[in-house]
């Protein structure tokens, strides 16, 4: 089979795979959950005549759709664990596993087929809400972001749901049960999304960064290079660097660009290699 | 049937499952799997696997279809080693039927094959499969909706994929009535018929016995008989005993139908006086159970019921293993794997 066969058939796979997301009663958990996220928050963030806190300044439609990333966060990557979590251990469950595996494909086109189909899945009702709240924005301020800008948003958003959708993936191969998925995926989601601060705080505190004032540039700075071991961290990194200079991380690009290549590698191939030694 | 080079054989093949070792978490130890396994299947044939819990079976069925990897011995197909032809390719070869697979979800038949179908890179239609299975009418029902027969006669269209020259079929009649189990047994010859060798893995001997044309009996991994049921049964030492029962005649001493025979009283039925189990080593041909049948009669006795009993699974694993019959399933640990006396056909020939 030619190079181009074979990749033709792990899209066809991965469309399928979405398909299946798609029409399960979990993706109308995931878009109610866009929807009121990425929507509500582009509605509301848009208002000028709301005021969230006299620290955030925001003028430009890439300075709004830069806070709604926080909504991208909290919906999207929770659409991925909901729709990931089970994955690969509700098929070890009830048996499917073994019929995939006993059939004659390459395990890691199979395995990239889940990860696409998954990763298609959540970024493509994701890419609608954020289309629908730039609408919203331009309802509002009257201002579009432009095609870059947009772009340049969207890259990294689809990047962090990929990276998800390898974690989420990984987790599930690795658990034996559903309690187990379920206490994975969210754990893994928990600690990202809502205990990151509290490890950074306590990391901060080891290291004898002060951590009085979360506010100060020492700590900023630590902080940032601690967000460098986050998918959630690197993704904020990468749409700063798209803000004006003076709010722009203190980091360099290239260790951010860095950063989100080896979030990109690493859980992937660990969930190929993982997928490559499955046992049903 | 029977004839010619193998379809698939096994030789002195060995899988151990690797559990996690709690000590030393970096390192996995060995467990359970399968030891030794020697095997020939020929087209055109029907081999049931059988085998308590826990024996290896549904190990020794991944192990053939590509899921775990052999960690000494070799698997042929036609003669051609599985590392030399590719796995992939080897895959071609095989169609596996999963135990009690749960379809869920809201994709119906038809999907779960087109899926499948583009998986393997074929053109092969799934209603055709769905015709072979007698699913044509629910091709497009939802998975959740469907019976666990329906789920059966799914998994099996999905074994079917690809026209596979082997297949390899994990307790497939779990969860079906009787009356689907026998368009189960039909179908499977017909399969066979074609040329296509089956493997068939139960507990259940009574229930092989309608269809199988070999039986491979496994016990804690290890294959410790194999061939024609009744070259199993002599092998093994457990014939089959006869059962009669009837009225008006009390059954006598042990020795009453001659010294070979030994006769064990069994509780008797409804409508009978009498009931009694005859064992005798060798079998019984016609004349000999003519014999005791005269010999009832001319003693007064009414015969109601003469019956042949296959000697069961725990009686065969008893004669294997030397343990008793009501011990021989208990205390199968995830590692216990012991050095079993081991009978091939050429012993007693």
């Amino acid at each position: 089979m030619s190079r181009l066969a074979r990749e033709m058939k792990v899209l066809r796979l991965s469309w399928i795979e979405a398909k299946m997301h798609f029409r399960g009663p979990r993706m109308i958990a995931l878009i109610a959950l866009l929807l009121l996220f990425i929507c509500g928050g582009s509605w509301g963030l848009s208002d000028p005549s709301a005021t969230v806190t006299s620290e955030l300044q925001f003028e430009t439609p890439y300075e709004i759709l830069f806070l709604v990333s926080l909504f991208v966060l909290f919906s999207a990557t929770l659409g991925v664990v909901l729709l990931g979590f089970d994955g690969i251990s509700r098929k070890r469950l009830t048996g499917e596993l073994a019929i995939e595996l006993s059939q004659p494909i390459d395990r890691f086109d199979l395995a990239r087929s889940q990860l696409q189909g998954l990763w298609l899945a959540v970024f493509i009702p994701t890419t609608v809400a954020c289309a629908i709240g730039t609408l919203l924005i331009k309802a509002h301020i009257d201002a579009l972001p432009s095609l870059y800008d947009w772009i340049y948003f969207m890259i990294p958003t689809g990047l962090i749901i990929f990276w998800y959708a390898c974690i989420q993936l990984l987790a599930s191969s690795i658990a034996k049960d559903l309690g187990s998925s379920v206490t994975l995926g969210v754990g893994i989601w928990m600690l990202f999304t809502i205990i990151w601060l509290l490890f950074t705080a306590i990391l901060a505190t080891f290291m004898g960064v002060d951590i009085t004032d979360f506010e100060s540039a020492q700590f900023n700075h630590f902080s940032d290079i601690v967000d460098l071991l986050s998918p959630n961290g690197v993704y904020q990194l990468l749409l700063e660097g798209n803000l004006d200079a003076d709010a722009r991380p203190q980091l360099s690009q290239i260790y951010i660009w860095a950063s989100a290549i080896l979030w990109s590698i690493i859980p992937g191939m660990l969930f190929l290699r993982r997928f490559k030694r499955l046992r049903p | 049937m029977g004839g010619g080079a193998p379809l698939l054989s096994l030789s002195a093949v060995t899988y151990r499952h690797r559990l996690p070792n709690w000590r030393r978490p970096w390192k996995k130890r060995f467990g359970a799997g399968i030891h030794d396994v020697n095997l020939q299947v020929h087209s055109g044939s029907i081999l049931g696997l059988i085998g308590p819990n826990g024996s290896g079976k549904t190990t020794l069925l991944h192990t053939i279809a590509g899921l775990n990897a052999q960690h000494r011995g070799d698997i042929r197909f036609s003669g051609q080693d599985r590392e030399m032809i590719g796995w992939a390719n080897a895959q071609r070869h095989i169609g596996l039927m999963p135990e009690r697979v749960n379809w869920s979800g809201t994709s119906t038949p038809h999907e779960v094959l087109s899926r499948l179908v583009t998986m393997r890179g074929e053109g092969e239609s799934p209603e055709n499969l769905l015709k072979i299975v007698g699913m044509s009418s629910r091709m497009d029902t939802p998975l959740d909706n469907m019976s666990q027969g329906m789920r059966q006669r799914l998994t099996l269209a999905c074994a079917l994929l690809g026209r596979p020259d082997i297949l390899l079929l994990d307790e497939p009649l779990n969860g079906l009535d009787p009356v689907a189990q026998a368009a189960f047994r039909h179908l499977l010859r017909e399969l066979a018929n074609r040329g296509v060798a089956i493997i068939v893995s139960s507990h259940n001997l009574h229930e092989m016995e309608l269809f199988v044309d070999s039986l491979a009996i496994l016990h804690r991994g290890q294959m410790i008989a194999s061939g024609t049921i009744s070259e199993v049964e002599k092998i093994l030492g457990c014939e089959p005993s006869l059962i009669v029962a009837g009225k008006g005649w009390c059954p006598p001493s042990a020795n009453s139908f001659g010294r070979n025979i030994s006769l064990e009283i069994s509780d008797a039925w409804p409508d009978e006086d009498w009931r009694i189990i005859l064992h005798k080593r060798g079998g019984w041909s016609s004349d000999e159970r003519h014999a005791v049948l005269q010999s009832i009669e001319e003693a007064g006795g009414e015969i109601s019921l003469l019956q042949t009993a296959l000697p069961t699974l725990e009686e065969m694993l008893a004669a294997a293993t030397g343990e008793s019959a009501d011990t021989v399933g208990l205390e199968v640990g995830d590692d216990s794997m012991i050095p079993l006396r081991k009978w091939e056909a050429s012993e007693d020939e």
